[in-house]
């Protein structure tokens, strides 16, 4: 299954250096749309049919946490595996990212580290499908 | 809000930065040094202003002449594509503003939350940029054939 990704960032650069790593990190991605601010990326998750969301914090608009926020009260898309990557290093912020069940990259980012991130997320992929696989 | 100092800065703690940064996100070889250019040099300068328990901006400067080939780095292109100006300008603020955010940090401990604002970039000589900070401290890197200055100015 081929993952459609999108990436939520005000920087084109770093926009395309995430997109450049999904596509080497050997886990099958479909189609990666981008935004540059929330809600730009929540029109997006409107139109499209999104299987993993990349954010940023910072941003002009509207910022990571408030789309997020946004997303979560969709019952649609409320349980959207979430990435934040972002330069955000206050503890106190990053605790209240991760109490919203997304992952935590931190910028500057390696290769290594997203791979590891989509990783875990396709674990929980396969281990979904196989608990619908059961119950059938 | 509660002001809190900062932690003394040195030249040190922010030439660690620069290095980190420019070496995971532009893969350039980096090392500490004070060769600076002339300062009639062309630059392109990437101001972010942060605000929490103490304000004020961080701003890095590279030489013009060595940008395309550092966001290149960045973008994954190939040798001969030079990027465009507005994917510099761009780059070059990213860089700037994860510098921000990670020497922020390390100056307040892990606790305390900033606001970064969106990167202002113009092209200037060195002489064009000027502190009206109480506190400013730069330090500069050797960045492949030629160098990178990272300022830090904190407001009274």
């Amino acid at each position: 299954m081929a993952l459609n990704i999108l990436v939520v960032d005000d920087s084109a650069t770093t926009r395309t250096m995430v997109a450049r790593t999904l596509a080497m990190g050997g886990v099958p991605i479909g189609q990666v749309h981008q935004a540059s601010n929330g809600r730009e990326g929540l029109d997006t998750l409107d139109r499209e049919r999104i299987d993993i969301v990349f954010v940023d914090i910072n941003m002009p608009v509207m910022n990571g946490i408030e789309m997020i926020d946004t997303l979560r009260q969709k019952p649609e898309l409320a349980a959207m595996p979430i990435v934040v990557i972002s330069t955000e290093s206050s503890e106190t912020r990053i605790d209240e990212v991760r109490r919203k069940g997304v992952e935590f990259i931190h910028k500057p980012f390696t290769p290594e580290r997203v791979h590891e991130v989509m990783q875990s997320l396709l674990g929980e992929f396969q281990h979904a499908d196989t608990e619908a696989d059961a119950r059938f | 809000m509660q002001i809190q100092k900062p932690m003394p800065v040195s030249e040190q703690t922010l030439t660690e930065v620069a290095q980190q940064v420019l070496e995971v996100m532009a893969f350039a070889f980096v090392a500490p040094g004070d060769r600076r250019g002339d300062p009639a040099t062309v630059c392109m300068h990437a101001t972010v202003r942060f605000s929490g328990p103490f304000s004020g901006d961080v701003r890095l400067s590279l030489p013009q002449a060595i940008v395309p080939a550092l966001v290149s780095n960045m973008l994954g292109d190939d040798e001969g594509c030079i990027p465009t100006e507005r994917q510099q300008y761009d780059a070059v603020g990213e860089l700037a503003s994860v510098m921000c955010g990670n020497l922020v940090q390390i100056l307040a401990g892990p606790e305390p939350v900033f606001t970064l604002r969106s990167p202002a970039v113009i092209v200037g000589t060195a002489a064009s940029v000027r502190q009206a900070a109480a506190s400013v401290t730069s330090a500069t890197v050797r960045l492949d054939e030629s160098w990178a200055e990272l300022t830090l100015s904190l407001e009274a």
